[in-house]
């Protein structure tokens, strides 16, 4: 089966036809993670390289990553019975104070395309949630956002409340958002920063090798 | 203490060459001449206005109509307007004045306010209507009110940081719904468009007899701009999550329409982000002149990494308003991008450093 219209479609956010495509695939025993793998995760690095150059923008972003989410919908059962394993897993959040979601939602969404399994805690999460989300949950890199520089602090405290929670040493730390800087990152001590949503999960990806 | 030149026939503000100023803003709105925006701590307050305290809460902060008073009069009357620089009274509650007055709930933090959507439904929703039964609206003009009370003799009082088109609409829907509906209910948000308009235009017509001085101008105080007649600060910063295509489609017709009912005109471009649709910006009729913001992180407004794009504004027929300039950044940048259709805005630590910096533009 020809499965290069699979990966057009999730270029093209045409969620009805990735979603056939991928039911065709799986009818005829295509492999899930081939699909995943040779497919699916590359429309979606496509994707994230278009929004970087200013092809694409937010909205374009959001339809491939609802057609993936799509296709994943019927994957992801049948890559469990493999035993097949997630990139990694990653606790995602708009730090305390901070109301902000798109960013957020954007670099979500891309992890999700990208092959991690993303549990988000949604917008002005306490430092204590992002604990609870490593020790309960197995996160093993958090993801913080912030759009505010009078938020930007909370990053911080986060780290801080992980470092606390004696859990620091098990999870890697990416940080980002619009007044968030490399420097910044550095100053408090994160293992990662990124800028655009794509460029976040080449850094998560990194982390989790 | 210093008094503001007052004569029998004409009205004053704490502003020595006002005549000049707004001279030199008006040319600049045609995008000639150099306007150049320089504040300090002035040496002797113009009135004894001592600094109230610190808010107990953000209610007092932003809503409290004696505190805000107090405050604005502290910090105008030891504040030296030097340039094009002008004592405007700030009676802002947050940005996006418009998206409160209409219905958009506030939520006030430390040093803004957000805005809590209030259409679920598009399909349900009721036409958006501009009306002055709002908290948000009573609240606003409270302390309008009470700051043109205040102002003869002293300040202006300028429009809101009032914010429309698919700002406005974000307010009411939040982003990431309205980026959806831009693609599965264009026909919804053009409609909205159009009826935010509407919206603005009713507000103004409330708002710009209480706003007018007696020099036939107005101001926008976010953006220290004065003008004559109707003068507003503009903006798009949903444009930075939308194609070109998709500015055209949606931003550009409604804005333009908007634009074309006032008199000067800036349109914000907030961040690098924006900078794709720049030529979408300079194609628009009616907007006089382009202000950027740099991202925080990024050099401010007076490093010469933004000197080209200074330059493209111009180069598009627009003026150039270039804010967080450092004093020492002012002569390098006006040598490199020219003075005229500059609007340069810097701060000098005192009064004697203004006094030399304008001195040394040619102003004094």
């Amino acid at each position: 089966m020809n499965l290069q219209p699979l990966y057009e479609a999730v270029l093209e956010g045409d969620a009805p036809t990735t979603r056939t495509l991928t039911e065709q695939a799986l009818a005829e025993k295509v492999d899930p993670q081939v699909l995943l793998s040779d497919y699916l995760i590359p429309a979606m690095d496509e994707v994230g390289r278009r929004f970087e150059s200013n092809e694409y923008f937010v909205p374009e972003l959001l339809i491939a990553a609802r057609a993936m989410k799509g296709a994943l919908m019927l994957i992801r059962p049948l890559l469990a019975e493999q035993g097949a394993k997630p990139v990694g897993r990653v606790a995602i959040g708009t730090v305390r104070g901070d109301l902000h979601d798109i960013g957020k939602n954007l670099v979500a969404a891309m992890l999700e395309g990208g092959g991690f399994e993303v549990i988000d805690l949604g917008v002005d999460v306490s430092p204590e949630k992002f604990v609870a989300a490593v020790k309960d949950q197995g996160a093993k890199v958090v993801a913080l956002s912030a759009l505010l520089t009078t938020t930007m602090p909370g990053m911080k405290a986060t780290i801080d409340a992980l470092d606390g929670a004696g859990v620091r040493g098990s999870v890697k730390i990416i940080v980002g958002g619009a007044p968030v800087t490399q420097k910044f990152a550095d100053e408090i001590g994160a293992d990662g920063f990124s800028d655009t949503a794509s460029g976040a999960v080449r850094v998560a990806r990194t982390l989790v090798e | 203490m210093n008094k503001a030149p007052t004569t029998a026939c004409e009205p004053s503000i704490w502003k020595v060459d006002w005549p000049e100023a707004r001279a030199a803003m008006a040319r600049w709105w045609n995008g000639d001449g150099l306007a150049l925006h320089v504040t300090a701590p002035k040496d002797e307050p113009w009135e004894p206005f001592p600094a109230p305290s610190p808010a107990p809460d953000f209610e007092t902060h932003w809503l409290s109509v004696e505190h805000r008073l107090q405050r604005e009069l502290h910090r105008l009357s030891t504040t030296f307007f030097g340039g094009v620089a002008a004592p405007m009274f700030n009676a802002d509650i947050g940005p996006g004045t418009l998206g409160l007055f209409l219905g958009a709930k506030p939520v006030l933090d430390v040093d803004t306010v957000w805005s809590k959507p209030i259409i679920d439904d598009p399909d349900s929703a009721p036409p958006i209507r501009f009306t002055t039964e709002t908290d948000s609206w009573r609240a606003y003009n409270a302390i309008l009110d009470a700051a043109r009370e205040a102002a003869p003799g002293r300040f202006l009082v300028g429009y809101p940081d009032i914010i429309e088109n698919l700002d406005t609409l974000q307010q009411l829907r939040g982003a990431q719904p309205l980026v959806w509906d831009l693609i599965e209910r264009p026909d919804w948000v053009q409609k909205s468009l159009r009826e935010i308009n509407h919206a603005h235009s009713a507000c103004m017509d409330l708002l710009t007899p209480k706003v007018m001085d007696p020099w036939g101008g107005s101001c926008t105080t976010c953006f220290d701009i004065w003008g004559p007649g109707k003068t507003m600060k503009i903006e798009c910063d949903f444009m930075v999550m939308i194609s070109p295509a998709m500015f055209r489609e949606f931003v550009m017709e409604p804005m333009a329409e908007l634009a074309a009912s006032l008199d000067n005109v800036l349109f914000h471009v907030d961040g690098p982000e924006a900078l794709p649709n720049l030529d979408n910006v300079l194609s628009m009729p009616y907007v006089n002149a382009v202000e950027f913001t740099p991202r925080y992180g990024q050099p401010w407004g007076g490093h010469p990494m933004w000197y080209d794009l200074y330059k493209r504004i111009k180069d598009g027929g627009k003026a150039v308003q270039a804010v967080f300039v450092e004093p020492e950044e002012v002569m390098p940048l006006l040598d490199a991008v020219g003075p005229d259709g500059m609007f340069v805005m810097t701060k000098c630590q005192t009064e004697a450093e203004a006094h030399a910096l304008l001195r040394q533009t040619g102003w004094e």
